[in-house]
């Protein structure tokens, strides 16, 4: 069963984000802030990290820069899920690591797309 | 003419237009009688009057003809009367000429006879016939011809031997004819006669006279004329004012009337003459005589040549006053002028009745016509008969009317687009939907004084509509807001759209629908016109006047109006609408522009925001981090935050990196002091070693020098030694020659020795002798003494001779002693000498001895030349090789220096660095990274 790390601040959100992926067959990590996200990542090794943008203290963009900096993590497959829509955002965000970029709503089919795009 | 209508058709109405008391009718009447002047510009031609122009042209038809006739008729005369004047002159010349040469002729023959008279040529009848009788004969010639001044006969030497009566001629052989004569041996006649016009004006004409038998010339005949006698022959030609002239051959004159021009040139006399004589034709022109200054006709006939005459190349001219020659041709002038000229008058009179009376109805109509284009349009002109003239006057007169007409027309059509005009403004004053539709109905209600005027706006669906705008005369039924029922029919729609106007005169009788004709009936209405409103080209609905009083007749005029107001109604609309349409875009853009404010305030919200987060960066915090919004500025600010986790991680390495520098700097300054002071100590040990090597080189320079001056005392030596040996040798010869000399000597003086014992021997034979001698004076003492006293004498000479016998004895004795002497001492030399010899030897033997000592000390002397001279070039090796190491010593302290001051250098450098790397320290320092 593969792993996917969910990072989101907002708990609705988060609730939405792991039903579609526990319902889609993927084991679901949760992380309610980047840092702890980070640690989690390098201690659990997930297959795949989905993360929120706009979070208090390190963003999402921050997050995608250290993992693929730290050696343990740089090659895990990352999909931003966020609010921010504008294409600057959308390249900024590839610019940073990220393998997939989907805006919020999104549906169930585009988040599970999303993560078997990725190898999940 | 067509102008004057054309003005008239542009004023304004002149007379019956006092109804219309808005038009200014004074103004088109005075610029009616401005632009009458206008003809002033055209030609003089066209601004004379029809009548004087008629009357121009009858005259010049009637006239013109009988000039030109005239003047050709008179051209014609006038050429055919002067050439026949020319022609008869031209003739008379040649007539003179041919009478004068014809007259010459005879003269000529005349001569010939007279030099064949036999009188003359007969050598027997000249014998018979005494002189007398000749010359009677001659005398006889002149008197019956009456011509000759004189006849001559001469003889080829000149004299005279005959002539007729008259004084003796001398003698004859200077004359011109003569020599011709005697030369020629042939008659003579004389061609340049005005040569000799001073001599005599005479002509001589000769002949050689020939003896009947013999042929031979003997004598000469000779005739003179007097050129009177010419005159005489022409004088008939000096008729009709003629004057004549002959020029001889060399062109001068010698005929004249004029006496005064004899001997002149021809040509000079007649400029012009010269043409004529190179063309040697008969001919004539015209001349002014130089002296009288007066016109004169010349003819001109040339030489004639006539059989049996030499030519005499004589020209005549014959010259006339051309006023006295051309009389005839002037007579014929006048009469043809005169006769032309009354001629003309008399047609010109007839034609210009004619044309005055012609022009007489023309000038009428133009008088009234002018009247009309004056703006006077009542007037009319009288028609009579029925000729073309009377059709243009009834013409001009239906034409004045259809003017009056036109005029009144365009009078009430200007009216009618003045309160048009008005109208239209009222209308458009306003913007306002509904302000335009209630200012239309109104307005059009004034207008066309109707009792109803509204608006009937459609509804979507065409079949009903609302009256939205009214205006109505008080006491009729109002209709504003009434929805109406009348569905449209969509041929009616169509034919709206195109703009047409339905106009009813009366309802009642009009073809109209039941529906429509109730809601006509409920309003009240008798007659209607309706007209379409068109906004951007769509049917929006209907304007309509309603007569109610009474039916109505529409004229086109009123249609016409109602039609062009229902189209500005449009356009009114048109303008409403688009300005409503540029009203509501320009509340979108404030709208929009509001939009875009509160997005920039917001934005630059959010920047604010991301600049107080970010600030510490400034001041070397790098621990700062921006929040990422969801607002647009997020991603910016994770933007700063990705510089300055960059910087964070930069400036932690920069740190890391200065703390090591700073280390191992504190070590390697360390080494290189250690370094450089090894490489000072080096260096002084160098130059110390290179002092005691520069030393050694000084006692090697030595010792070479001292090698050279022992070379040189060996080569003083062995020089010395060399010439010791020469020397020696030298005293060897000179011994053994001492010892040769002194051998030779020794033999001489054994010699001597020998001589002085011979000398001995003679010595006592001398001896001997004078003992002999002595004996033999005694013996003659003796004998003397015997012979007695005779023989004293001889006694005296015994005794002298025993002396001397007695004195050479002694000498002899003293020789002996001196001889023995000489051998005692020779003996002695011998001996001497012999010792001498020995020693000699010996010394000789020892000098053998020295040089042989000698000999051994130059080759030992040598021996040390070679020694030192090896020694001083070994030291000279030396000296090279000492001096390289020395060089190569100071290299190395050079070297050795250098290292030193590379060092020290170094060492200086690695201190800096050290001060940099703390101050590195220390700037980073100001970073805080965690």
């Amino acid at each position: 069963m593969r792993t996917v790390l969910v990072v989101e601040d907002t708990p609705s959100e988060m609730e939405l984000l792991s039903h579609y992926l526990r319902e889609s067959g993927y084991a679901v990590i949760n992380a309610i802030s980047a840092k702890e996200a980070l640690n989690k990542a390098i201690e659990l090794k997930p297959d795949v990290i989905v993360t929120d943008v706009v979070m208090p203290g390190m963003s999402g963009f921050e997050l995608c820069r250290s993992l693929k900096k730290h050696p343990e993590t740089e090659k895990v497959p990352i999909i931003i899920c966020t609010s921010k829509g504008q294409e600057i955002d959308r390249l900024w965000g590839m610019r940073q690591g990220a393998d997939v970029y989907i805006t919020k709503p999104f549906t169930r089919e585009q988040l599970v797309r999303a993560v078997r795009s990725v190898g999940g | 003419m067509v102008d004057q209508i054309n003005t008239a058709k542009n004023s304004a109405p002149v007379s019956s237009s006092s109804q219309l008391p808005s038009i200014d009718l004074a103004s088109p009447i005075a610029d009616s009688a401005n632009r009458a002047p206008k003809p002033n510009r055209v030609s003089g031609f066209r601004r004379t009057s029809l009548r004087t122009k008629a009357t121009a042209i009858a005259l010049a038809i009637g006239t013109l003809p009988v000039l030109g006739i005239g003047a050709i008729s008179y051209y014609f005369a006038d050429k055919a009367v002067k050439e026949q004047i020319v022609t008869m002159q031209q003739s008379s010349a040649v007539g003179l000429s041919d009478k004068l040469n014809r007259f010459m002729l005879d003269r000529y023959g005349d001569v010939q006879v007279l030099a064949r008279l036999p009188v003359l040529n007969n050598a027997k009848l000249k014998e018979v016939i005494s002189v007398e009788e000749k010359q009677a004969v001659l005398t006889q010639v002149v008197d019956t011809y009456n011509i000759y001044e004189s006849v001559a006969v001469m003889d080829l030497d000149g004299n005279p031997i005959l002539q007729s009566k008259g004084e003796k001629l001398p003698n004859q052989r200077d004359k011109a004819y003569f020599q011709a004569v005697f030369r020629g041996d042939s008659p003579y006649i004389e061609r340049n006669v005005a040569s000799s016009l001073e001599k005599d004006a005479a002509v001589y004409i000769a002949a050689p006279v020939r003896d009947s038998v013999t042929g031979k010339t003997i004598a000469i005949v000779r005739t003179v004329i007097p050129l009177q006698r010419l005159e005489d022959v022409i004088q008939d030609f000096q008729t009709y004012g003629r004057d004549y002239d002959v020029a001889d051959s060399t062109g001068k004159l010698f005929l004249a009337t004029n006496k005064k021009h004899l001997g002149e040139e021809g040509r000079s006399r007649f400029p012009g003459l010269d043409r004529l004589q190179s063309n040697r034709a008969i001919d004539s022109f015209v001349t002014v005589d130089p002296t009288s200054n007066a016109e004169a006709l010349v003819s001109y006939a040339p030489p004639m040549n006539l059989e049996g005459l030499p030519s005499l190349d004589w020209e005549v001219m014959l010259a006339s006053d051309t006023a006295t020659a051309f009389a005839p041709q002037r007579g014929l002038a006048v009469t043809l002028a005169v006769g032309t000229w009354l001629t003309t008058l008399l047609v010109g009179a007839i034609a210009a009745a004619i044309a005055r009376r012609a022009t007489r109805p023309v000038l009428e109509a133009t008088e009234a016509v002018e009247k009309l284009g004056q703006g006077a349009l009542t007037t009319r002109i009288k028609v009579v008969g029925d000729d073309e003239l009377a059709s243009l006057g009834f013409n001009i007169n239906q034409m004045a009317e259809q003017l009056q007409n036109l005029l009144q027309r365009q009078s009430d059509h200007a009216m009618r687009t003045q309160l048009l005009s008005n109208i239209i403004v009222n209308v458009r004053k306003s913007l306002n939907f509904d302000d335009i539709l209630q200012t239309s109905v109104s307005e059009v209600r004034e207008f066309l004084k109707v009792d109803r005027v509204v608006i009937y706006r459609f509804h979507d669906d065409w079949l009903s509509g609302t009256i939205t705008a009214e205006s109505v005369v008080p006491g009729w039924v109002k209709a504003l807001g009434k929805i109406v029922d009348d569905p449209l029919a969509l041929g009616d729609v169509d034919r709206y759209r195109t703009g047409q106007v339905w106009a009813v005169e009366d309802v009642q009788n009009a073809d109209l629908t039941l529906c429509h004709c109730e809601i006509l009936e409920r309003l009240e209405v008798k007659a209607n016109i309706v007209a379409p409103i068109l906004r951007n080209q769509e049917l929006i609905g209907l304007i309509c006047a309603h007569q109610c009083a009474n039916t109505r007749k529409w004229t086109p005029e009123e249609i016409d109006f109602f039609t062009q107001l229902a189209t500005q109604i449009g356009f009114a609309l048109d303008q409403a609408s688009l300005l409503e349409q540029a009203n509501e875009s320009r509340q979108q853009a404030e709208d929009l522009s509001e939009e875009r404010r509160q997005q920039k305030e917001d934005l630059q919200f959010q920047l604010l925001n991301l600049l107080g987060e970010v600030e510490g960066a400034v001041h070397g915090d790098l621990t700062v981090r921006a929040d990422v919004t969801a607002g647009e500025i997020g991603t910016v600010a994770d933007f700063f935050n990705s510089i300055v986790e960059s910087l964070r991680q930069i400036v932690t390495q920069v740190k890391q990196a200065a703390t090591q520098v700073n280390d191992a700097l504190g070590s390697d300054e360390q080494s290189v002091r250690t370094l450089s002071e090894q490489a000072t100590q080096q260096a002084e040990e160098t130059t110390r070693t290179l002092n005691s090597v520069e030393a050694m080189v000084r006692s090697i320079q030595a010792v070479s020098d001292s090698a050279l001056q022992a070379a040189d005392v060996a080569r003083t030596a062995s020089e010395t030694a060399a010439e010791g040996g020469m020397a020696m040798d030298l005293t060897v010869h000179n011994i053994l020659s001492l010892r040769e000399t002194i051998g030779e000597t020794a033999k001489k003086v054994k010699r001597l020795g020998e001589s002085s014992q011979q000398i001995s021997r003679v010595v006592s034979l001398i001896n001997q002798i004078a003992l002999q001698t002595n004996l033999l004076a005694i013996n003659a003492g003796i004998e003397a003494a015997r012979a007695g006293e005779e023989s004293q004498g001889f006694a005296v000479v015994a005794e002298e001779v025993g002396e001397l016998a007695a004195r050479s004895a002694a000498a002899t004795r003293e020789i002996e002693q001196i001889v023995a002497t000489i051998q005692r001492e020779t003996s002695e030399v011998v001996d001497a000498m012999e010792a001498g010899t020995t020693q000699v030897v010996e010394g000789t033997r020892l000098v053998g001895n020295a040089k042989q000592s000698l000999e051994q000390i130059l080759a030992v002397s040598l021996q040390i030349d070679d020694l030192v001279r090896s020694i001083s070039d070994a030291t000279v090796s030396q000296v090279e090789t000492s001096q390289a190491v020395t060089s190569l010593m100071q290299d190395v302290v050079e070297v050795a220096g250098r290292t030193s001051n590379s060092s020290l250098q170094v060492s200086r450098s690695l201190r800096q660095t050290v001060e940099v790397a703390r101050e590195l320290q220390f700037s980073v320092e100001t970073f805080k990274v965690n």
